[in-house]
């Protein structure tokens, strides 16, 4: 259990992370193909295909001899962008020290709100932050006939370059992960909800706010799970307003059509705010972040507002 | 203690023992485990220590708290009363409990055993009926018992004798509105079918007095193996406390330190934070291991990855045998 990627001794390698911009199914096997093979044909390198069908089939159809885990379906992989970041640092230590070769194709839901599409864009642009010394190579499809234009223009504005038909160029539209997740961040809305319940914060044990926050879980829909998985996460916000904020402290909750909201809020001002702050993965629980990390994956989505009138976590849980 | 718990329908709410009644047998087993400072007129309780540092903080305080109140204290045992636990290095004039009979310590000889030296029930029970008649004569209010059975596994047809010697001690405590016993036996030199055999013979299992309960966390000192239950919810107001009771824990002992979370209800994130930070200043590569982590709680820990948590381990299971 070793933390593999930055062993004493050896040189950071840098992460290969292209967009690949296709169209249609021949354009598509034309650069992936080669891609593969050439993860094959180094054996540096461990192989592995995540992508949607009916493009998964047809890569497995053309590499017969290739053991069946090799290729993911991408439909199941991207279910929880925190999560499955998590999920690929895990796949890139196990595979240590082969460097991960990835045909990876992120799904885009037509279904998806604003919200959901944007933390997707900012999980491709954490990519860049969280493998750059993994040696990792990824190549990320794209399909420029069925994506509408605004994934198109996330793509450039999270790949340090850019393959398209037979040319590969360096990307001059591509942004820092941490500015493109501050772009992401102001983009975001914080509409005031028409009815909520409010609980404040007033001592130090958070007990009642548990209770509180377990009981209105349970009377909300949320599963035994998600109830306890809330719980903990407000809780580990609460903690920490508690220690870094201002009072006055105060939990606010309600439900915006399927969600359930949990907003905790404190009068400080988090001055040292980052717009990575906990999307990268801590080696360990004992390292900085690791609480908003954990609280990033308990939930379905965390937004943090550091503003000038105070400091607030909205968590979000599908019911 | 009833505890408030988070949710309204909890499975296990079944588990908190001290409310037992008929509805609750499916989830409870049909003993009570009584911590030391708890025990009462009637119990006659199994002591089945795993060392002696677990004898020491039952009988200890089970001797001392009958000796400073007006009860009488009968032990069974070949060991003078200077050495017997709870009577070590104590402020109590021995010698003068002892002539006021508020101390009987009974040699086996005098107590239970024949001329030739045989473990004799009849005789046992012989003896518990006259100290326990002559109490309330002598002025006390009550009767506490104590005995450790252990020697009898090795006489013939030990795990009878074991046996028979707890029916006569049941029959003269548990009907007995002022008498108390405890049953102690090592463990370590008792067969698991002589253990099950023995549990069924008593309805109260001894436990050690929690080192911290405030309502809402309770830390208890295990024995075999060696650590802390943990009962209730872990957070932050309460990290420091479990901080204490373990680094004790982890000063008297080398090797692994067992967390028995069977009836944690939660643990906070920073809670995990403590964990791992304790766990990396275990002497000699030692582990936490958390024993009966239950699913809902274990989700965390398998949401951040066990690796997360060096030297923090799964151990048995939830749902297996209580330790």
């Amino acid at each position: 259990m070793t933390s593999p990627t930055l062993a004493a001794g050896v040189a950071p390698r840098p992460l290969q992370h292209r967009a690949f911009l296709f169209g249609g199914m021949d354009d598509f096997l034309s650069r992936a193909v080669p891609f593969v093979r050439e993860g094959l044909d180094d054996e540096d390198r461990s192989v592995v295909v995540v992508v949607a069908e009916p493009r998964l089939s047809a890569l497995r159809d053309l590499f017969p001899d290739c053991a069946d885990d090799m290729f993911i379906d991408a439909s199941a992989f991207y279910a929880h962008p925190v999560r499955t970041l998590r999920s690929y640092l895990e796949l890139v230590k196990r595979e240590h020290p082969l460097r991960v070769h990835a045909l990876a194709e992120p799904v885009w839901r037509p279904e998806w709100t604003a919200r959901e599409t944007l933390e997707w864009a900012r999980y491709e642009s954490l990519i860049n932050e969280v493998f750059k010394d993994t040696g990792a190579s990824a190549l990320c499809p794209y399909d420029t006939f069925a994506l509408p234009p605004q994934i198109l223009e996330h793509a450039r504005r999270t790949h340090p370059r850019l393959v398209q038909g037979d040319a590969e160029r360096p990307n001059a539209r591509f942004a820092a992960p941490e500015d493109f997740s501050a772009e992401v961040d102001r983009a975001r809305v914080f509409p005031a909800p028409h009815e909520s319940e409010y609980l404040p914060v007033t001592g130090h044990d958070l007990h009642e706010l548990r209770r509180w926050v377990g009981e209105r879980s349970e009377r909300h829909g949320l599963s035994r799970q998600d109830a306890q998985n809330l719980v903990t996460a407000v809780n580990e916000v609460a903690a920490n307003a508690l220690v870094h904020g201002t009072p006055p402290f105060g939990v606010r909750l309600w439900t915006e059509g399927p969600d359930l909201v949990c907003e905790v809020g404190d009068n400080g001002y988090w001055n040292t705010f980052s717009p990575l702050v906990g999307f990268v993965p801590p080696s360990s629980a004992l390292e900085n972040g690791f609480g908003l990390w954990t609280v990033r994956l308990l939930v379905d989505l965390v937004e943090v507002r550091a503003g000038w009138d105070g400091t607030f976590v909205r968590m979000r849980l599908h019911r | 203690m009833q505890r408030a718990s988070l949710f309204r329908h909890r499975a296990y709410a079944g588990r908190v023992r001290d409310n037992l009644d008929g509805q609750a047998m499916e989830t409870t087993p049909w003993f009570y485990e009584r911590p030391v400072s708890e025990v009462r007129p009637g119990d006659h309780g199994l002591l089945g220590y795993a060392d002696s540092e677990e004898r020491d903080r039952i009988v200890g305080p089970y001797v001392q708290a009958g000796l400073a109140t007006a009860e009488k204290v009968v032990y069974i045992t070949d060991e003078p009363a200077e050495s017997l636990p709870g009577l070590r290095r104590c402020s109590f004039d021995l010698a003068k409990l002892k002539s006021s009979r508020q101390l009987r310590v009974l040699s086996r000889r005098d107590a239970c055993l024949s001329r030739s030296g045989a473990f004799e029930p009849g005789k046992l029970a012989d003896t518990l009926h006259r100290e326990k008649e002559s109490a309330f004569g002598e002025g006390f209010r009550a009767v506490r018992v104590t005995m450790d059975s252990t020697w009898l596994m090795s006489q013939p047809g030990g795990s009878d004798a074991m046996l028979s010697c707890e029916d006569r001690l049941d029959q003269a405590i548990s009907p007995s509105t002022m008498a108390m016993g405890i049953c102690q036996v090592d463990v370590r030199r008792t067969g698991a079918r002589q253990l099950s055999a023995l549990r069924e013979s008593h309805e109260v299992l001894m436990r050690v007095d929690a080192e911290f309960d405030d309502g809402i966390l309770t830390i208890r000192r295990i024995y075999g193996p060696f650590g802390l239950q943990l009962r209730g919810e872990l957070d932050a107001s309460r990290h420091s406390h479990l901080s204490e009771h373990l680094l004790r824990a982890m000063g008297s002992r080398s090797g692994d330190i067992h967390l028995n979370v069977a009836e944690l209800d939660f643990i906070d994130i920073g809670g995990l934070n403590l964990l791992a930070q304790h766990a990396a200043a275990l002497p000699h590569g030692g582990s936490l291991i958390l024993d009966h982590l239950r699913p809902d709680v274990e989700n965390v820990i398998t949401m951040v990855g066990w690796n997360r948590l060096p030297r923090l381990r799964p151990g048995a299971r939830a749902g297996g045998a209580a330790s």
